[in-house]
């Protein structure tokens, strides 16, 4: 006998997003999913950020399949982070963060950064509760690899190219880069920085300030409605 | 290999549509390419599930779907297996309408095997 179903795949997934959606927006936490290649720059990006907002009560929720480097690295700068270890898990579900919420005082905190195990791809479909997710790539990664994964340009309200400092030293073609990410999503921003250097991290500052002023005020309006 | 964890969802839902009683015989997914799904990986990572769950065979039917696009250009819609970046028209504004889709169509089950009668286990003579 055929049942005919037309459902998501990853819907119980999604359930359990929504409920991190809602447990965050209560607790105001405007939340970031930073998704991008093993050795891209996101530990060193979410040092530099954590310096750079020093009034923003920020959490961190780092996942890797294994070892606490990341959080070890973080620590050194602030309190709240969590690790989350997925094992053999190639990206973060709901269900880890929902987890690693659980060793967290939201009411604390203004701003999560959820930094995704390194990968381009799988990280993508995985809704967390996030508010945006933001793709990063390196100009050591090389030119092509927007075009190579489409699915994180399509679905990211952000990318950021990151390494900036080490341009010259490498064969990275920024027409083509930017080419590929306009044809693929033509309406997303894109910030080119250094982490190391610091060069463009006020754009990225500014821009996670901007949102969250946009988080607010929604938030205010869905409070009188 | 986000495989894995796609087959353990697809495992989960199927399961929350299966009739009390019912057997699982198959499960018909859709995926669109930008979900990056390897047919073979997806193949072993169900069967990889199957063994760690005990289950008989339940054959995994996947359809790959074409990238839809469009042509900003000319406005002409197709449908295409690889990303095309030229319109016949010669533009290269092409944008992608669908290709996202990761959809559980459905599922084929069996009715209840029958209850095994265990009304004669105590009967016949004792050896």
């Amino acid at each position: 006998m055929k049942i005919e179903v037309i459902e998501n795949v990853l819907k119980l997934n999604d359930e359990v997003a929504a409920l991190n959606r809602k447990r965050l927006q209560q607790a105001r936490v405007f939340t970031i999913d930073l998704m991008g290649a093993p050795g891209c720059g996101k530990t060193a990006l979410i040092e530099a950020t954590l310096k750079s907002l020093s009034d923003i009560r920020i959490g961190v929720i780092v996942g890797d399949l294994t070892t606490q480097r990341d959080a070890d690295r973080m620590a050194r700068i602030t309190d709240r982070v969590v690790q989350v270890n997925t094992g053999k898990g190639c990206h973060l579900e709901a269900h880890h963060v929902m987890q690693a919420m659980a060793h967290m005082d939201l009411d604390q905190l203004d701003l999560l950064l959820i930094e995704n195990v390194g990968n381009l791809i799988c990280p993508v479909g995985f809704d967390l509760g996030q508010d945006v997710k933001v793709g990063m790539f390196c100009t050591t990664g090389g030119d092509d690899k927007a075009a190579k994964h489409p699915y994180i340009v399509c679905e990211s309200s952000l990318l950021l190219l990151s390494k900036m400092d080490l341009l010259p030293y490498v064969p990275f073609d920024l027409t083509v880069f930017h080419n590929d990410i306009r044809q693929l999503n033509p309406l997303v921003e894109l910030l080119q920085l250094s982490a190391i250097t610091g060069d463009g991290m006020d754009s990225w500052v500014r821009w996670i300030r901007s949102r969250m002023i946009k988080f607010a005020a929604k938030q205010k309006v869905q409070a009188l409605t | 290999m986000h495989e894995i964890s796609i087959a353990t969802a697809i495992w989960e839902l199927a399961h929350d549509y299966l009739p009390e009683k019912a057997v699982l015989r198959c499960v018909r997914i859709h995926a669109g390419p930008m979900r990056a799904i390897d047919p073979d990986s997806m193949r072993w990572a169900w069967n990889a599930l199957m063994l760690e769950k005990g289950a008989k065979q339940i054959a995994l039917e996947l359809t790959m779907l074409p990238w839809e696009l469009q042509c900003a250009a000319c406005g002409r819609q197709w449908t295409a297996h690889e990303l095309e970046r030229r319109c016949t028209c010669g533009s290269d504004q092409i944008r992608l309408t669908g290709g996202n889709e990761l959809q559980m169509v459905s599922i084929e089950v069996d009715d209840a095997a029958p209850e095994p009668d265990n009304s004669r286990k105590y009967s016949g003579s004792a050896i």
